[in-house]
């Protein structure tokens, strides 16, 4: 009983898998973007860490300010006083940093452990309505109509000194589960946006490489060897520049045309897809046509040839068609993260990672990790889907 | 007694599960003797003399037996558990190599490295059998030996690569590259296959002639029965992974003599060789063993390997078949020198 | 005595075809550079801009750039060092690590860990070397708290290990980014396995040899066949992670030049590209000699025997 499910587990199955969900979650995001354009960017606001817990305590160290108070006096208005010297956070007190990000309606609770343990006293001394201090631990539901920037303060006294700890807690209306860009566009709506850039003109540069490439290909095998080198030397000379160049040239010459430079990817591409389509074709055509060519007539011939190059060529289509795709997504983050792409106010993966990069210093690294996550694994996936889709419809393999 | 194999068995595993390539192989060869090896391509003979170096690829390769080379055992499958035995083949195989026991191939001019000209293949093997004296001592033997196999302009052929010499030359090349290390056991596995006629011919006269003057024992393998009955003093007959007969042949004239107690598929290929059945019969001989019917292909297959094609079978009564079908004979002494393995020759 | 390095009719083909590759590739450049639109070149028609374009490339007008002022070689000596240390680093690291990964990985194709690093390599691969740089930068701001820029780099008082480490973060982008890697490996592994098949192989065996210095060889062979087919887009990468790391390469100048608003530098860039091709045709006139030391019997006379 083993054996028949164990058939199914191969690795091109597997690959085929991933790389079948990989498509249709592009396509979704696709379609998403398609059929409700704006509504994806809502505005709000701006630079947001994730509100999804856990990315908000990975890697991201929010902006708390702690503070030996001395002299600590309190006015007649209840506000206290005191100088306060300003100490790093890392230093003696809190060992874990609190969510400074959250939506109305939902659950906050934060935990200070403190790295000193003769704590005597915790009191909030500032802080929104509604938000208690119970055993050492904040807890707060904001309300709907508690929106904003909330200053938070607590104060910590050990046995000898006094501490303060001020953060601003922000509440949203809406969720932004992968935090907001400068400009508070959220970056979940960006990335759906961006998908736009991926498959389409991923098709058209294929389009373009695929049909001049299977045609020559093809022809050069068929007419000898003159028509051969012509297209080699025409290859040739297209591989012969670095392609990024290629590629500045059009994306200056067309005024950031993405869909000029889409037709200049496939131009680029034309040769890798000659070099694999002439070596099946050559392989075909020393055991299987030779024998057949003697006997038949003229005109049987080119059937039979179109068939028979038809049959062999199949499964490099699908592996060609995904290697465009990936290609043409490499071209597009590339260029629009130089800014020789697509252009603001249109928003790409590639524009994300460049508006990220300075934000990466201030510690936000959101707006650069998950557009690098996704690019990876949609490329990822194309990739498994064209290797796997190549096994499974490789005549040698079955 | 240089060579002893004693119940070797080697299984490859297949999708289907293991295939058994060799059944119960035992072999014996002295000092200064010639023996044979007869049987068509997939009899198993050339995987026979790789597991006797330690050449197998497949895996798992040899599964049980002995091979004691004299007097130290290369390869002992009940002394320890598998991964101990294993371990000493590889290493003693590995050390026989090219010292004790070389092999020769049948095509010479692939198994010579493409890029090295000869001078260079000398001195590199050279270096790996550590033998004593520089490059000047290496040349030197080599050219002796090359002139003992009649090889003419050795200066040429030493500055060459390969790929221009001839499949004579390269076959003389690769005896002599075989002998630097000066083994008192040399495997030849169809040496002349590749070559033409006339020339195969003086190359085994040449080897013969050096083997005996050097005192090296003689295994050759091939599927010429003429250069078996001339070359070689015993002949182990094999068929589909078993051995078949093993019998004496240095002092009879066997082309002559068809009374002898002979396995059938002995006598099926000494007739072939007299030439009495002609082409088509040679060609269902040849065929015999690549195009098996399945059934003795699986391992459930407990009956003689020759079941299906053997024509003394054929003239038998039911109950007689029964037998060849449901066991597998073993080797018995038939007369002396003579062993055979058939239900029906006595 | 065949083994040593002579200048024969067959090497000065193949230089003269390397070359005229090279001039097709710049006329090919010019050609495409005609189509920017400028405002210096607006009353003139394609030809004259084309002609005026090859003109200084074969009349060797590079007097000075426009954007630095100084003399257009001084600017690309300046930079291009830069840019050859990082090709020069990511060429040496490829061949040192593929060899010994590649022969681990075949020889002793059983053990967990060749699979694991099987596994691993493949996964890195299909990362792009845009977003493995930039990964790379945000784990060394984050985690390290140092900012691997260029300036670092060159300024004083970097010390040889913060030097090493900053070149070593554009490189590894370089090499692991693209499946560049991961493509090279992969075939010296299927070089290695296609020589444990050949005749010759078991003959090495048989004859009590260690094959290790044939399979070394083997893989010698196709590293170098397919770095310089992959050279040329090693250059695209390096363009690519010169902009990420701030380093003062070509690649920095080439983007410099495209985004320059109003007259491009039309010198500077041929000037660049003239380089960059040039180590492309110097990449495969270096293959086609290692490859003939390897392989002396193909270029050696006649067949003689049958």
């Amino acid at each position: 009983m083993k054996q028949p499910i164990k058939k199914y587990f191969k690795p091109q199955n597997i690959q085929l898998l991933i790389g079948i969900s990989v498509l249709i979650s592009l396509l979704t995001a696709n379609t998403l973007w398609f059929s409700q354009h704006n509504p994806m960017i809502s505005r709000g606001p701006s630079d947001m860490p994730p509100q999804i817990e856990i990315f908000q305590s990975l890697l991201y160290t929010p902006d708390i300010s702690t503070y030996i108070v001395e002299d600590d006096t309190w006015d007649s208005w209840g506000n206290s006083g005191g100088r306060r010297i300003s100490i790093s956070s890392d230093s003696l007190l809190i060992s874990n940093f609190p969510i400074t990000a959250i939506q109305t309606g939902s659950d906050y609770e934060y935990h200070p452990r403190f790295k000193a343990n003769d704590i005597s006293e915790l009191e909030l001394t500032e802080s929104p309505e509604g938000m208690t201090l119970t055993d050492g631990s904040i807890q707060w539901m904001p309300g709907e109509l508690q929106i904003g920037t909330f200053p938070v303060s607590l104060r910590i006294e050990t046995d000898s000194t006094t501490y303060e700890v001020d953060y601003t807690l922000r509440v949203t209306k809406e969720f932004y589960p992968l935090g907001t860009n400068e400009r508070g566009n959220s970056l979940s709506g960006l990335l759906i946006a961006g998908s736009k850039w991926t498959l389409i003109p991923g098709m058209i540069a294929a389009s373009i490489a695929i049909s001049f490439g299977l045609l020559m290909g093809v022809f050069s095998n068929y007419y000898g060897s003159h028509v051969a080198s012509m297209f080699d030397g025409f290859s040739d000379l297209i591989e012969s520049i670095p392609a990024l160049i290629i590629i500045f040239i059009i994306a200056v010459a067309s005024q950031f045309n993405m869909y000029l430079i889409m037709a200049g990817v496939g131009l680029i591409l034309i040769p890798k897809v000659y070099a694999v389509i002439k070596s099946t074709v050559n392989q075909f055509v020393e055991n299987q046509f030779v024998e057949s060519a003697l006997e038949i007539g003229f005109e049987k011939k080119v059937v039979y040839w179109r068939e028979i190059v038809w049959y062999n060529c199949k499964s490099d289509m699908i592996s060609l068609t995904t290697y465009c795709i990936t290609f043409s997504i490499l071209i597009e983050i590339t260029i629009s993260y130089l800014n020789l792409g697509v252009q603001d106010p249109d928003i790409s993966w590639g524009l994300i990672l460049l508006e990220g990069r300075d934000s990466i210093l201030s510690g936000e690294y959101w707006m650069v990790v998950f557009p690098a996550i996704l690019i990876s694994i949609s490329i990822l996936g194309l990739t498994l889907l064209g290797s796997g889709a190549k096994q499974f419809l490789d005549p040698k393999f079955k | 007694m240089l060579l002893h194999v004693e119940n070797l068995d080697v299984e490859y595993e297949k999708s289907a599960g293991f295939k058994k390539i060799l059944d119960n192989i035992s072999l014996q060869i002295g000092r200064y003797s010639r023996v044979g090896i007869i049987g068509e391509s997939g009899s198993g003979k050339t995987q026979f003399v790789h597991s006797i170096l330690g050449l197998l690829n497949g895996s798992p390769g040899v599964t049980s037996g002995k091979i004691v080379f004299r007097g130290k055992e290369l390869l002992n499958t009940d002394s320890g558990d598998e991964k101990t035995w294993r371990e000493s083949y590889v290493q003693n195989s590995t050390s026989v190599r090219g010292n004790d026991i070389s092999i020769i191939f049948q095509d010479a001019k692939a198994s010579l490295i493409p890029y090295q000209t000869i001078n260079e293949q000398i001195i590199e093997t050279w270096k790996f059998l550590d033998l004593k004296g520089g490059e000047k001592e290496a040349i030197e033997k080599a050219s002796t030996t090359l002139r003992a196999l009649n090889l003419n302009d050795i200066d040429r052929v030493l500055k060459s690569y390969p790929d221009q010499m001839s499949g004579g030359e390269c076959q003389r090349v690769y005896i002599m590259l075989a002998l630097l290390g000066d083994p008192l056991l040399l495997i030849a596995d169809e040496p002349t296959s590749s070559l033409d006629d006339a020339n195969a011919r003086t190359l085994l006269n040449h080897l013969n002639d050096l083997c005996t003057n050097r005192g090296i024992s003689l295994l050759l393998i091939s599927h010429e029965i003429e250069d078996i009955i001339r070359f070689t003093d015993y002949v182990y007959v094999m068929y589909n992974g078993s051995i078949m007969e093993a019998f004496d042949i240095s002092d009879s004239d066997v082309m002559v003599s068809t009374s002898k107690s002979n396995h059938p598929y002995t006598k099926t290929l000494l007739q072939v060789a007299n030439g009495k059945f002609g082409v088509m019969q040679n060609e269902q001989s040849i065929s015999s063993c690549v195009e098996q019917n399945k059934d003795t292909l699986k391992n459930e297959f407990k009956g003689c390997p020759y079941y299906y094609y053997c024509g003394l079978r054929k003239e038998l009564s039911g109950d007689s078949q029964n037998k060849c079908l449901d066991e597998k004979p073993a080797l018995h002494e038939v007369s002396k020198n003579n062993k055979v393995a058939c239900w029906h020759v006595d | 005595m065949n083994n040593s390095f002579q200048i024969g009719t067959s090497q000065i083909m193949l230089i003269s075809r390397l070359l005229a590759r090279f001039f097709l590739s710049m006329v090919f450049f010019c050609f495409l550079l005609t189509f920017i639109p400028d405002i210096s070149y607006v009353d003139t028609s394609k030809m004259t801009r084309f002609l005026d374009h090859l003109e200084v490339l074969i009349l060797f007008e590079f007097d000075y750039s426009i954007i630095y002022g100084d003399s257009v070689w001084e600017v690309i000596y300046t930079n291009g060092k830069y840019t050859l240390y990082l090709i020069i680093s990511a060429i040496f690291i490829i061949i040192a690590m593929v060899i010994p990964l590649s022969y681990y990985s075949v020889m002793y194709n059983n053990r967990t860990l060749s699979k694991w690093i099987d596994n691993s390599l493949f996964a890195i691969s299909s990362i792009p070397i845009l977003i493995l740089s930039i990964l790379f930068m945000v784990l060394a701001t984050e985690i390290f708290n140092f900012v691997p820029i260029f300036n670092q780099y060159s300024g004083e008082g970097a010390t040889f290990t913060q030097k090493a480490l900053i070149l070593s973060l554009p490189v590894l982008s370089i090499i692991l980014g693209d499946g560049i890697f991961y493509s090279v490996y992969d075939s010296a592994k299927d070089k290695i396995t296609k020589i444990k098949t050949e005749s010759w192989f078991k003959g090495i065996l048989a004859r009590g040899g260690n094959p290790r210095r044939h399979i070394i060889r083997g893989i010698v062979e196709t590293l170098i066949i397919s770095i310089s087919g992959k050279i040329t887009y090693l250059l695209s990468g390096i363009i690519i992670v010169e902009m990420v790391f701030s380093w003062q390469g070509l690649g920095m100048l080439i983007v410099d030049v495209f985004k320059q608003s109003g007259q491009k530098d039309y010198p500077l860039l041929i000037a660049i590209v003239a380089v960059l091709l040039i180590i492309i045709q110097a990449v495969n006139a270096a293959k086609i000699f290692i490859l003939q030391k390897l392989n002396p019997e193909k270029s050696n006379g006649l067949v003689t025997g049958s």
